[in-house]
């Protein structure tokens, strides 16, 4: 899962960047409204968390560009704001969660899960495919029960394909929403997480789609088609 | 005068100006009257005079008579007032009757044949006379007849009297027609001011939001003052908010920093900084709350669309309590309105309706009501509810019962500064649909344009 936080505070920046990284998610940054617009408008993020007084363009103006050129990925407002015409206005604008500050990290990262759960249409924090299951508030994964270590880069790639289950994941499309922007990116290094998450959870659990990319389904969801 | 209305100053001005001039006006009509009849009475008796003068004669003795008897009875009755007499040198006046035993004073004169002279004598019984006299010498005779002829002024006193009753009563009813006039013309010409204070009325019941409109000329500078004063107020309000809202960006950043370092911590300090953060945090949201509020309820003209603002924030809490698919119900009873600044409505239903929305499990419902001048808004939930010993607790500043359950607590005392602010208040109740019910009595406006 990759996040966008866009924030001007540096030291807040950090914390939030650094929370998420510890939480599982692939992180970029922006600190001012311009440069938080460019990358939402070119690179697919799960979730943003967007500061509302930004330098350069403010925080609504570049949520409403965003929701003008058909960008739909879900927007937590983190915002010193906490009039309610201020939420409103938020909300009105195109943002689903609205936060102020000063917040507890748990919170935020609580509804960051829940916004994207919501956005990949899940409705419970836990998710299950076949004998492994996922549980998003803590990051942890089981198979059949059993507790399962895995790193933070394999945890993402599990994570991203789980929300998509069923669904054929391109690479390059793993790999943007697995590696932050600045990140050195490798296609390689993804066939390599697929393998390691093969030998830790069965093999059966994630296809080759050839030419495609992954797919993972529950073993009693592929005996059906 | 006493300086307290410009009313009675402009009317006792004129009424003692029009009894000034309506009394010199009477003294000066009974002046020309009196002149007038008493002119007439001496060319009565000028011609009585004449009459004396054609008809004397002198008899043998030397004295003087008359030939012809005059025509008025009254020269024959004693004391009538009407007198005649006729000196001649050396001999006893000749005189009417009615002058009976007494003569006429005349004093010592030597006047020339045909002149006219006018005397005030004490006559008979008192009686203030004026007397006409003559001199003449007859051809027939060679000493001089002084021929005298005299009428009681108090003939005068009777046509005097009526005459000043009705000079009396007609300027009086003159005087009270003009002090009429000019209390109707000092009411006409004082309306505006009536309609300016009846304009300020609406003003401070929030039915206007400045005083301009239609004024004469003399009210409109002060109307045009008084709107730029409004004006003034209206931008240091406006800017007071904006320098409260630049604070808390400021102030709560670095909160948020302080306070995410401490929770990645477990050390005494870290513990430390957590209380104190906390501390801070709840100061900072109480007297902004206040800072904002206290600015915005001195404002005159403000009002809000009660039903509107309930809409628009079902709506933004549906969204933020999303997951949960909690139902938010407004239900509106007429139109009511909220005497105040809409953004401090929607800060006091937007914390009421977000608690409701907090402590539900499935429903929220605002009811909403104009009632007289008062606007009602009950939020019921279907949640929990709260114990009555804890009500008022809820309500007071700064407590937060339930530091894991976000935004709760808080939002209550700050619904309640702000009502308490605008003249309301907020009350805490067992709801019907089983959780907790808040009533909130607002500042409405009875008749909304």
């Amino acid at each position: 899962m990759r996040i966008l936080v866009v924030e001007d505070d540096k030291a807040l920046g950090r914390q939030l960047a650094q929370s998420l990284t510890e939480a599982g998610y692939a992180v970029d940054r922006a600190d001012d409204g311009e440069q938080g617009h460019f990358l939402g408008y070119t690179e697919p993020y799960d979730a943003v968390v967007l500061d509302l007084g930004l330098p350069r363009l403010d925080g609504l103006s570049v949520l409403k560009r965003w929701r003008g050129e058909g960008r739909d990925f879900p927007v937590l407002i983190l915002t010193a704001r906490d009039r309610w015409h201020e939420k409103v206005e938020g909300i009105d604008a195109g943002a689903d969660d609205y936060l102020t500050k000063p917040f507890r990290m748990e919170e935020l990262l609580a509804r960051l899960r829940a916004l994207i759960r919501r956005a990949k249409g899940h409705a419970s924090a836990e998710l299950a495919c076949g004998p492994v299951r996922l549980d998003t508030r803590r990051g942890a994964v089981s198979l059949d029960g059993r507790p399962i270590s895995l790193t933070a880069h394999e945890l993402r790639v599990l994570s991203y394909l789980m929300h998509r289950q069923g669904e054929i994941v391109g690479q390059t499309e793993l790999m943007e929403h697995v590696y932050g922007h600045d990140s050195e990116r490798d296609s390689n290094t993804i066939e390599v997480f697929i393998g390691r998450l093969r030998r830790k959870l069965g093999p059966e659990l994630i296809e080759t789609v050839r030419g495609r990319g992954y797919r993972m389904r529950a073993p009693q969801a592929r005996d059906g088609t | 005068m006493t300086g307290r209305s410009l009313g009675t100053r402009l009317v006792a001005g004129a009424a003692l100006w029009i009894a000034l001039a309506l009394l010199a006006t009477g003294f000066i009509l009974e002046a020309l009257f009196r002149s007038h009849v008493e002119s007439a009475l001496e060319a009565r008796l000028s011609a009585e005079l004449n009459q004396i003068a054609g008809a004397v004669a002198i008899g043998s003795d030397g004295r003087p008579t008359l030939t012809r008897r005059l025509a008025d009875p009254l020269f024959d009755r004693p004391y009538s007032g009407r007198y005649w007499q006729i000196d001649a040198k050396g001999v006893a006046p000749e005189r009417s009757r009615s002058l009976w035993d007494t003569t006429l004073p005349l004093p010592a004169d030597d006047l020339p044949d045909g002149a006219l002279h006018r005397h005030r004598l004490t006559g008979p019984a008192g009686q203030d006379l004026l007397v006409l006299e003559r001199g003449v010498t007859p051809t027939e005779a060679e000493t001089r007849l002084r021929i005298a002829v005299a009428a009681d002024l108090a003939e005068l006193a009777e046509p005097l009297a009526r005459f000043r009753w009705t000079l009396a009563m007609s300027l009086t009813v003159l005087g009270l027609g003009l002090v009429g006039a000019v209390l109707l013309q000092v009411h006409y010409g004082l309306q505006p001011l009536a309609r300016l204070r009846s304009a300020l009325a609406e003003l401070r019941a929030g039915r206007r939001e400045r005083l301009k409109g239609d004024w004469p000329a003399e009210v409109r500078p002060l109307v045009e003052d008084f709107d730029a004063v409004l004006d003034h107020s209206a931008q240091i309000l406006e800017r007071a908010r904006t320098q409260a809202g630049n604070l808390a960006h400021a102030l709560k950043t670095p909160i948020s920093v302080l306070a995410n370092e401490a929770d990645a911590q477990a050390d005494p300090l870290a513990e430390t900084v957590r209380q104190q953060v906390a501390s801070m945090r709840r100061h900072i949201d109480h007297h902004l709350a206040r800072a904002r509020a206290a600015a915005a309820a001195t404002r005159p003209g403000a009002r809000a669309d009660v039903a509107g603002i309930a809409h628009q924030l079902a709506r933004t809490l549906g969204k933020l309590h999303q997951a949960r698919g909690i139902a938010i119900t407004v239900e509106s009873d007429g139109m009511p309105l909220f005497r105040g600044d809409p953004q401090d409505l929607m800060e006091m239903l937007g914390n009421l309706m977000e608690n409701a929305c907090i402590w539900a499990r499935m429903r929220v419902l605002v009811r909403l009501q104009a009632a007289g001048d008062r606007t009602l808004v009950v939020v019921d939930d279907d949640g929990p509810g709260l114990p009555s010993a804890r009500r008022d607790e809820a309500l007071a500043r700064g407590t937060r019962f339930d530091e894991s359950v976000p935004g709760s607590g808080l939002g209550l005392a700050i619904a309640r500064d702000l009502a308490e602010l605008y003249g309301g208040t907020i009350a805490l109740a067992d709801s019907p649909l089983g959780g907790l019910s808040a009533r909130l009595d607002l500042p409405g406006l009875r008749n909304a344009p």
